[in-house]
């Protein structure tokens, strides 16, 4: 009920396409638009991700990767971080629109709150692939709960 | 007192090679380099901001402003986040090595109890490749009065 109550959380905040897909069932996917008026270079989206033992394991580790959909603009790259107690980490899809993820990020946090934001490095609308998942320390998918605190 | 112990201890840190008070009256700036060995993508600093009262006024939100003192690589952009338990915002410097700043960034805070707010800042890049750079941070009232700031470090890659 937890899991799916958060979801819908998220869901309700615009972030579409919501599942879980990909190899082994692995990572939670939702795509959204960054700056949709294409005018704001500071646009970002937040979330607060919640690791917590759903029968899986106990969590190790937070990880996600992001992947920018558009069309290459000079200059214009989309990155996401995660940020958890002390420890942060970034990523940046270096070629837009190509079908591939950035590199997975990774921040070993253990349970409990994790942040994720998905921010870019000047104007110009971005639609993005957002994936993420909480994780044992054999990369097993544990409880994750999404809480989406910003989309601009 | 509070202020200068941390401020030595931003230094000892070591995220800032060379800390101290510069720019317009009560700002704090400094300069680091990020992903010193030019290896690490994903090489990110993090500290720690509180504001306070120090007799100016109470505080309203965080500025900073980030400026890439490299020479210019394509894809290689430098940017710094703030953020607290409830935003985030972030500015990138888009001209490295021209001598001019990014936009600033602002972030409204709130209060955590006795008119103290709480705000993390990172420095973050897009691709391998060390960078040097200049940022600079200050707390701020809601007339743009500079008022208490005082930094821990956190992470230094």
């Amino acid at each position: 009920m937890h899991k799916t109550l958060v979801r819908n959380v998220f869901l309700a905040a615009a972030l579409g396409g919501l599942g879980q897909a990909g190899p082994a069932l692995a990572y939670y996917n939702g795509a959204a638009t960054l700056d949709p008026g294409g005018n704001n270079a500071q646009a970002t989206a937040f979330a607060a991700v919640n690791c917590f033992n759903n029968g899986n394991g106990d969590p190790h580790h937070f990880s996600a990767a992001v992947q920018d959909l558009s069309a290459p603009s000079p200059g214009l790259l989309v990155s996401l971080h995660i940020f958890k107690d002390t420890q942060m980490t970034t990523v940046t899809d270096p070629a837009s629109g190509d079908g591939n993820d950035s590199p997975f990020a990774i921040v070993a946090g253990g349970a409990g709150t994790y942040y994720l934001s998905i921010r870019k490095t000047d104007l110009g609308a971005r639609n993005f692939n957002v994936a993420w998942e909480c994780q044992t320390i054999d990369n097993v998918g544990t409880g994750t709960g999404i809480s989406v605190l910003q989309i601009q | 007192m509070k202020t200068a112990f941390l401020q030595k201890t931003l230094i000892t840190a070591a995220l800032l090679a060379a800390a101290g008070h510069a720019g317009h009256a009560f700002a704090h700036s400094a300069e680091a380099v990020l992903d010193p060995a030019g290896s690490n993508a994903s090489a990110t600093d993090l500290a720690q901001v509180v504001c306070y009262d120090d007799g100016n006024g109470p505080p309203h939100h965080l500025y900073t402003q980030i400026q890439d003192l490299s020479a210019p690589v394509p894809g290689l952009r430098i940017s710094t986040q703030i953020f607290t338990d409830k935003s985030m915002t972030n500015t990138t410097d888009t001209v490295s090595a021209d001598a001019l700043p990014s936009y600033p960034a602002t972030l409204v805070g709130s209060d955590i109890g006795g008119g103290v707010q709480l705000y993390y800042i990172s420095v973050s890049k897009t691709a391998p490749g060390a960078r040097n750079f200049s940022i600079t941070y200050h707390c701020q009232t809601a007339n743009d009065t500079h008022t208490g700031t005082d930094i821990s470090v956190y992470q230094v890659q």
